[in-house]
This record gives structure tokens, sequence and C-alpha cells, in this order.
């Protein structure tokens, strides 16, 4: 995918350059799942506002005020 | 920058749909509680939205903004009422951040309502964005 | 004019070429009459016997308020043989135009002025000015407040508005006297507002009574307020009707304004006394001393305490008795203060705690430590009630603590080792060491409204730190209870007295006597000992939202059987009356069963409780591994119970309100 394309691209340049490319990019990797761990699920936190937004303002026009609620339900 | 977002999302795709189902849990009994609260209260606090006396923060919180649109002698109960809301606001966002298992998020949660309460705000109400009220 | 010969200047008559159509020019470098100072005075007038004139003053202080540029130009001015001033126009910087005609007439010198200070207020001023008695009177009525108040700079932010109408009388001399003035204003429709609206009034009446004279250079006299009526809002206390009056003698000077023998007579509460010391020009506190005895507290409270509480959002409270205070006051605010309860009672509102006949003595200095006292005869925490005790405090700005004390509960004590509070870079901290001394069970259920426990309870809390909102235990919470302990660990408590307390813990129980457990519920009855293990438990205001719980019967030898009736509410737990079944068959001749071992878990998220038993047997997991002859052992099935209804089965086979909600 993405990463085996950019590994090639460094390819083209001097071997020991590419030893240490694929270390940084490695080490950008795994920086990159650190990041994942903090990722907001901002659409789903949205969505969770409305729902609640929607029940304390009691809004008709909140359509998906369903009976049974999303999320981990049993 | 660019490509830091790449290799994020391709993490992201490793990681699996963690998050995929993009649910949060909202049905705690302490977050049922705080919400069946604030929409007690809303009947007490609607008509001071409409008169422009309180307005909605950008921090996600409530604001007595003009005292002067609310009769002398309710004023006092509806400093009371604000300072209600505004406790179980912020317990909610935090509610809501901690039965997700992750407390760090509660400033994201609060900044994402924020911005729900103002966006789905009626018309002439008074919301604030940058320190400055502005009617809906 | 009589009070013109104090005239304290040359007069010079100046030639007619500065002003062609007046035939008379005078000029005075300053006149002065009772209350009144003008300085650079001029008079230009047509003539002696009538036509226009043109008085013009560069300041004037009257009554001590100082007016720049005063112009008084009437259409026709005479002095023989009478003065009068008819068609005039009076004004002053800020002031007027106002239409004005006066006269004065006869021996007497009766002087008659009407001022029209706007098409509706007009003030009239008669009187004599010569004669035995010389007096004046001064009559208006809805005098804007405004007009009075001027440009006083703490007024100014509420922008007060009212009408006046004021009746004053001026007694120029009096048996050589100095000049005396007595008036009564009395205000009608008045309010004011800041721009927040926070600071208000509305449809305020009160009268005034002033009885004022020249002392020296300054004033002194006496003030009678009295607050008749309206609504009044500071912050978030708001008063209503009215009734309180406030007195006081005062002087002013050039300077300051003094208040002494000030009294305060708050509606219902009693009476403050005191004195103070107001900058003149800006309105500001110097100083002030206010004392009050034998106030009652209740109506103290409820106007002036729980308001910045419940604007706050706080648990309201309620206060009984009586309270002295004593308070200083200087420019930086409240200087020292102490309050003397006596005889008082206070109660949360929701039914919390109470304390009787509280005696407190609180004395509170702001750049000082001090020690506080507080002894209460009886009270109440929750339903457990509180013996009479005696609490000593240090306080200093940055630094509460509480003297080690032990409370009486029921037949032991709670005895406090430590409390202490601490602010440190501005936010409070608090410390806490206790233990409680073992406690009848019996006497503790009983005035717990629970069903009869045997045994005792008793705690140690090592310490418990509080800081930013959370309160946390160091080490272990130990709780001896039937027999055995009940050890908490990493106990966390956040925000407490939020809206949404949230509790943190992990618990282990060992060696506790079910049979005192047992047997005050209509449970039935186990005889043995229980271990158990709860870790992460949650509660979120104060009922569980999660755990992970473990009990299983105690290693060790000891009695173990457990009655029919126990297993029938064992399985009633699960859903299902096994009893029947039981009866049926030739079991049901056996009160009690033997058994070897007992052992249930449940796994609590998101308000189903998932089961879990000794080991698994048949798709089920054993709950009670029989023993002995004749052996019973109940396998529990359904291993996803819903918690709340968990807890209503318990409730009913127990046939009381369960301890958890």
């Amino acid at each position: 995918m993405n990463r085996s394309h950019t590994f090639k691209a460094l390819a083209r340049r001097s071997p020991r350059r590419r030893s240490m490319a694929i270390v940084l990019a490695a080490s950008a990797v795994l920086a990159g799942c650190v990041t994942i761990n903090i990722y907001f699920p901002a659409a789903a936190a949205e969505k969770a506002a409305d729902r609640i937004i929607d029940e304390v303002w009691q809004l008709k026009n909140g359509s998906q005020t369903p009976a049974i609620p999303e999320g981990k339900q049993p | 920058m660019k490509t830091v977002h790449r290799i994020v999302l391709l993490c992201v795709m490793y990681a699996g749909a963690v998050w995929a189902q993009g649910n949060l849990e909202i049905n705690t009994p302490a977050i049922s509680q705080l919400r069946d609260a604030m929409q007690a209260r809303h009947a007490q606090l609607a008509p001071h939205y409409a008169s422009g006396a309180l307005g909605l923060t950008a921090d996600g919180r409530i604001a007595l903004r003009d005292a002067n649109a609310v009769p002398l002698a309710q004023r006092q109960a509806v400093q009371g009422l604000v300072a209600q809301e505004n406790g179980d606001r912020d317990a909610l966002y935090r509610e809501i951040a901690r039965a997700n298992g992750h407390p760090e998020w509660e400033a994201d949660i609060r900044s994402t309502f924020a911005q729900r309460w103002i966006g789905r705000a009626q018309s002439g109400w008074y919301v604030q964005s940058g320190g400055q009220w502005s009617r809906k | 004019m009589r009070p013109l010969r104090r005239c304290a200047a040359a007069l010079i008559l100046l030639g007619a070429h500065s002003s062609p159509q007046a035939a008379i020019e005078l000029r005075f470098e300053s006149l002065s009459a009772a209350a009144v100072e003008l300085s650079d005075v001029r008079i230009a007038a047509a003539g002696l016997g009538g036509g226009s004139a043109r008085i013009t003053a560069s300041r004037a202080l009257v009554a001590g308020r100082t007016l720049q540029h005063v112009k008084l130009e009437c259409g026709d001015f005479a002095v023989l043989p009478e003065m009068h001033c008819r068609g005039g126009r009076l004004s002053a910087e800020g002031y007027g135009p106002w239409p004005v005609e006066f006269s004065l007439r006869g021996p007497q010198r009766a002087l008659r002025a009407d001022v029209r200070l706007s098409a509706e207020v007009t003030a009239t001023v008669s009187g004599d000015l010569a004669g035995s008695l010389p007096q004046l009177r001064l009559v208006a009525s809805g005098v804007p407040l405004e007009f009075l108040l001027g440009e006083l700079p703490a007024s100014k932010p509420y922008v007060p508005v009212g009408k006046i109408d004021v009746e004053a009388t001026w007694v120029l001399k009096e048996a050589e006297r100095p000049p005396r003035l007595r008036a009564t204003l009395a205000l009608r429709d008045g309010r004011f507002g800041s721009a927040d609206g926070l600071r208000a009034a509305d449809s305020l009446s009160a009268v005034m009574d002033i009885d004022v004279q020249r002392d020296g250079p300054d004033w002194r006299g006496t003030l009678v307020t009295d607050w008749r009526g309206g609504e009044l809002l500071w912050d978030s206390v708001y008063l209503t009707g009215g009734g309180s009056v406030l007195s006081a003698d005062f002087r002013l000077s050039a300077s300051a304004l003094e208040l002494t023998s000030l009294a305060l007579d708050l509606a219902g509460i009693g009476r403050l006394t005191g004195d103070a010391t107001l900058d003149r020009a800006s309105a500001a506190l110097r100083a002030a001393r206010v004392q009050g005895a034998e106030l009652d507290l209740k109506l103290l409270n409820e106007r002036f305490v729980q308001p910045p509480f419940a604007a706050r959002g706080w648990p309201p409270f309620v206060m009984q008795g009586y309270a002295d205070v004593a308070a200083r006051l200087d420019p930086a605010g409240l200087h020292s203060a102490r309050l003397i309860v006596r005889g008082g009672h206070v109660s949360d509102a929701a039914g919390r705690y109470s304390l009787q006949q509280l005696d407190a003595d609180l004395p509170w200095q702001r750049d000082g430590a001090t020690r506080m006292h507080v002894t209460a005869a009886e009270g109440r925490f929750g339903r457990v009630p509180v013996g009479r005790f005696a609490l000593d405090a240090d306080v200093a700005p940055d630094h509460v603590a509480v003297q080690p004390v032990r409370i009486p509960l029921l037949d032991a004590g709670l005895q406090l080792n430590l409390l202490r509070f601490e602010r440190v870079n501005g936010r409070w901290t608090g410390d806490l060491s206790a233990d409680l001394e073992p406690l009848s069970m019996p006497e503790l259920t009983q005035a717990l409204g629970w069903p009869r426990m045997a045994g005792s309870v008793g705690a140690s809390v090592p310490h418990v730190r509080w800081r930013d909102g959370v309160l946390s235990l160091d080490g272990q919470l130990m709780i001896q209870v039937f027999g055995g302990y009940i050890a908490v660990s990493g106990l966390q408590v956040i925000e407490p007295f939020g809206t949404t307390p949230r509790v943190l813990s992990d618990l282990q129980m060992r060696y506790v006597d079910l049979d005192a457990l047992t047997e005050t519920f209509k449970f039935g009855r186990i005889t043995g000992r229980l271990d158990g293990d709860v870790t992460g438990l949650e509660l979120s205001r104060w009922a569980p939202v999660a755990f992970d719980a473990r009990v299983r019967s105690s290693e060790g030898d000891y009695p173990r059987s457990i009655s029919q009736r126990a297993v029938d509410s064992i399985t009633a737990l699960g859903g299902s009356g096994a009893t029947a079944a039981i009866q049926r068959t030739f079991l049901g001749v056996f009160e009690r069963f033997g058994y070897r071992r007992i052992g249930v878990s449940c796994r609590l998220r998101n308000g189903v409780c998932e089961m879990d038993g000794l080991s698994n047997r048949n798709g089920g997991f054993v709950l009670i591994e029989g023993g002995g002859v004749p052996a019973l052992s109940v396998v529990g099935y359904n291993r996803r119970v819903d918690w709340q209804v968990l807890l209503e089965r318990l409730a009913r086979v127990t046939e009381t309100k369960p301890v958890l909600q």
C-alpha cells in the first residue's frame, strides 16, 4: 500500500541512506501509532452530543431518538 | 505533515476498526441521571435563553449574560439554575469521557458539545464565539 | 440684600463701556451668605427700577456642592422699590437653564422664588430673610434623584433614577445659633441597575429625615433613613418589602463623611450598630466598625448567608438561634470579624446532617491566626446520632487545623486524629486521619433503620487526602465487622460534593461471619465464614456502575450449614424458585443442609452482572457445593443478570430495602 510506495521511492537513494530511512520511517509509523491512541472520534462525539441535546432540549425534529439507544448495549 | 497524516491513517487501518463503529457510550446510569436532570431544568431555562438573559458559551456551558432581562425577583434563582446547569454539564462531559474509557477526551467532548449546543440553538438565542456574544 | 452685607471683597464700579445696555455694573470678588458662597460675581442691570439684568458667578458653593458658571438672566429686574426678577433664566454648568421668578418684599424681606426645574417640577422657596426669625422653606415634589445625586462617582455605574419629594426648612439665624437645615426627602419609584443587572432595585420607596447645621467649616447633623418598600438585589442577596431603618449622626467635612452612632435595624433580624468614615470625593470606605447582638440566625441565614451559596449551586442548609457579630473594615475590605453563636441549630435542607444546641466563638482575622471554638450538644450524620463534642480549630489565612477530638457516635466514638486544610498556590488541600471505635451493630442498624445485625463495627482511616476535588485514601481503611474485616484500598472519591460523586475502590473481605449477617434478614440462615474480593469497584452518585466481585467460603475448619429458606433465597436470586422442586422431593423434610463450599462472582458492566460460580456443571455454574448428608448443590444457569433486577430480587427475598441502590 502506501507504505511500500514510500519505501520504493526511498530505495532510489544510496543504500546507507536507505537503511536509515527505514529506521526513520519505522519510527514515524510507530509515532503515528502512538497518535492513534489519542485519536478522538469526533463524528461519534457529535452524534452522541446531538442525541443528548435532543433529549435535554426535547427537540421534536431530532427524529432519530430511538427507544433502544445505541452504544455497547449487551 | 501530509505524510504523517497518511501514516496515521494507515495505522488506523492496521489497528482494526476499533473506533470504526463510531458510537460513544452514553447510556450509563450517571449520564442518564445528568441528562434527565438537565432536561427537567430546561423548562425553567428556556424562557431565559429566548429573552437573551442566558447565552451558550464557547466552552460548553451557559452564562447569565444579561440579568436585566430577568425580573428582579427571579435573578437570584436564575443564578442558582445557571450554577447547577454548569455543574451538570461539566459532569456530563467528564462522565462521557470516563464511560468510554478515555478520561483524557473530556476537553474534546466539551468542545464538541459546545459546537453542537451552539449549532442547534434556536434562532434568537445568544451564543458566544471568540468572547463575543451574538444572536442566532 | 441682608446676607450680601457679608460681602468679602471690593466692589468695583466699572465704566459703561464694558456692556453697552447696562447702566449699572457691579463686580464682587466673593459674596457669602448662609450656606452659599459665590466667587467672581458680576451684576449688569439696565437700571434700578426695571429692565433686563444679568448676574453671573464663576463659581458657587451651595450647601457644600460646587457649581460652575452660574448665570441668572432676568427679563425684568428691579431693586427699587422692591426687588424682583421676572422672566428669568437660571443656569449653571450641567444644570438648567430653568425658568425662574422671584420677589423680595417688605421690611421682613419676604422672599418668594419659583424655579421651574422641568415642565412638571417646580421648586418653591419662600420665607423671610430678615426679622426676628429669618428662615426659608423649600418645597419641591418629584425632583429627579439623579439631580440630587449629581456627579457622585460611586452612584454613577448604577444609573439611579427616581422621584424625590423635598420639604426643607432652612433657619438662617436663631438666637445666635448657626444656620440649620431640616429636610425630609421622600423617594418614590426609585430604581437603579448595574450594567450586568446583578445589582439593581425597583419600586424603591424610602423616607430620609436630615437635621443638619453648620459647624465651622463642616456640616454636622443626624440622618434617619426608613426603607419603606420595593425590591433590592445586591449580587445574590435579594431583599423585598422594607421595614429596615438606618440612623446615624454625621459630620461632613471637606474630605470625609463621618458616621457615628450608626444603627441599622434589619426587619426581623435585629440591630447593627457601628461607625464609619467615607471619603467624601469617592464615597469609598475608609474605616468602619459594625456590631450586633442577639441577631436572629434563621432570617440572617435566609436573607444573607444562603443566597451566595445558592447562586453557586451549593446545597442549602437551615440555621436557627442567635448570633452576636462584630466586624472591622478598612479600605481593603473585612479586616477582622467575630461571630458568636448561642443555642444554634444547623441542618442540611436535605436532612443529611444536623447539629443542635450549637455554641460557637468564631474569631477571624485577615492577616493573622485565630482559634475558633465550637461545641454541639447533639447532632446527626445521616441517621446516626452524634453526642456532645467540643471542637477547637486554629484558623489562619492559608491554614485551618482542627485539634484532635473525639465525637461520640452511639455507644462508641469517632476519634479525629488529624483534620487540616492548607492553601498552597491558591488551592486548598486537606488531610484527615481518624479511627472509629468498635460500634455496636445492633445499635447502628437500629439507628439506620436496617434489620438488626449482631456484632460490632470499627474502622481505622490512616490518612485521607483532599486534592483538587478528589478525596483519596493512603494505605488501607480497615473495617472490623461480623467477626472478620473488610479492607478498603485504593479508595478515591471524586467530587464528593459535586453533582456526580464518583467512588473508585478495591475491597477485601476476610472471615466474615455469615451467621451474624444472615440471621437478621429473612434471607434464611447460613452458618459459616465468607471471604470476598471486589476489584475495580466504581460508584457513580453512590450507586455501583462497575466491579469485579468474587465471594467464597473461607478456608479452614468451621461449621457449615445452610437453611432451606436460604437455598430458596439464593435460587430466587437466579430468577426461578427451586424451593417448590425441593419441597416436592424427600429433601423437603430437611430444614438444614451441609455444604462444602460456597462461591459466586459477579462482573458488573453496563448494568449487567455476569455471574459465575465455583465450577462449571452441565452448562451451568455451581454456587453451592453440597457436603455431608443430605448433600445439596445449587447450580446457576443464567449467567447474565440485569443488576437492577438482581437488586429487586434481593430486596424481595430479604424483605428490606437493599443497602445498595
